[in-house]
């Protein structure tokens, strides 16, 4: 599994940053390449929450199926994911400064045949890197302004 | 044998495999838009003055320079509603506000959007910001998603 990770500080209240942040209707909105999150099911957010994925990268599609795997609101969302990539989002969330840290942690794995499909796993690791930079600034873009 | 029209029938049909068979292959829709669009427009009228008359070259580079340049996007495959539809959930989802103005919507107080209709599911969306702002920027970004995400 490779790991990438991104962090900041956003100035709203922790519950607020958390509410948007574990909804997996959310996904595509703050996170690059993250085409569709569908068949989320149940609506209501929480443990055991499940959904379909669907990225898109250089026009290749990798999807796969996501569950909501610990929930502790309000500062911590762990989901994983089984597909083309399997992977395991964690987001920690932590009062600062009168707004609220966050934190978001990538571990993942890539199949194979995705890998091959795609490039070599350098530029893999690249683009995780700049995806999760840009989920957490789109992030703070969205809930600041 | 004249290799500026082999270049630019090579460059088309590059640029028509990444901007039509690509999508349409899935069923999704097609893009004109950016650096990748105004191209497409270029070579394609580059490609009828090299064969025709080179004072079309001129309207080749004024259309490339007016998509580029007007940041509008050509949209294909999709109805208008839906559009509609895309942009209205991607300014829920992006936190934005809205009002109706001039036959389009003006977003953020900032970013004015309109969207023409020019028939068999061929979509005209124009932007226009006052200053320019992230969050203008990835509304947009959305909205193209959501556009995407819909079956032809």
């Amino acid at each position: 599994m490779t790991k990438v990770t991104s962090s900041t500080i956003i100035n709203r209240s922790i519950q607020e940053v958390f509410d948007y942040m574990a909804s997996p209707s959310n996904g595509p909105i703050i996170i690059p390449h993250l085409n569709e999150n569908t068949n989320i099911s149940p609506e209501k957010n929480g443990i055991g929450q499940k959904f379909d994925w669907r990225f898109n990268m250089a026009g290749v599609d990798l999807r796969g199926k996501a569950e909501v795997t610990e929930y502790t609101p309000p500062t911590k969302v762990v989901m994983s994911s089984k597909g083309d990539a399997d992977s395991a989002w964690t987001y920690t969330l932590e009062e600062a400064d009168g707004g609220t840290k966050v934190i978001v942690e990538i571990d993942y794995e890539l199949a194979e045949t995705a890998l091959q499909r795609i490039a070599n796993k350098m530029v893999i690791n690249k683009l995780a890197q700049k995806t999760v930079e840009q989920m957490v600034e789109n992030l703070k873009v969205i809930l600041e302004n | 044998m004249n290799y500026t029209l082999l270049i630019l029938i090579m460059l088309q049909l590059l640029l028509t495999s990444h901007l039509f068979i690509l999508p349409l292959s899935k069923k999704r829709p097609v893009f004109l838009d950016g650096i990748e669009g105004s191209l497409f427009f270029f070579t394609f009228l580059a490609i009828i003055a090299t064969i025709i008359h080179p004072l079309i070259y001129i309207f080749a580079l004024v259309l490339a320079f007016f998509v580029y340049y007007t940041h509008c996007w050509i949209v294909y495959g999709v109805p208008m509603e839906r559009i509609n539809n895309a942009l209205d959930r991607a300014i829920i989802g992006g936190k934005s506000t809205s009002v109706k103005k001039n036959k389009g919507l003006e977003i953020d107080d900032n970013m004015f959007v309109r969207i023409v209709h020019l028939g068999m599911n061929i979509c005209f969306i124009q932007y226009k910001n006052k200053i320019y702002s992230k969050k203008s920027e990835l509304i947009k970004q959305i909205f193209k998603k959501f556009i995407q995400n819909y079956f032809i």
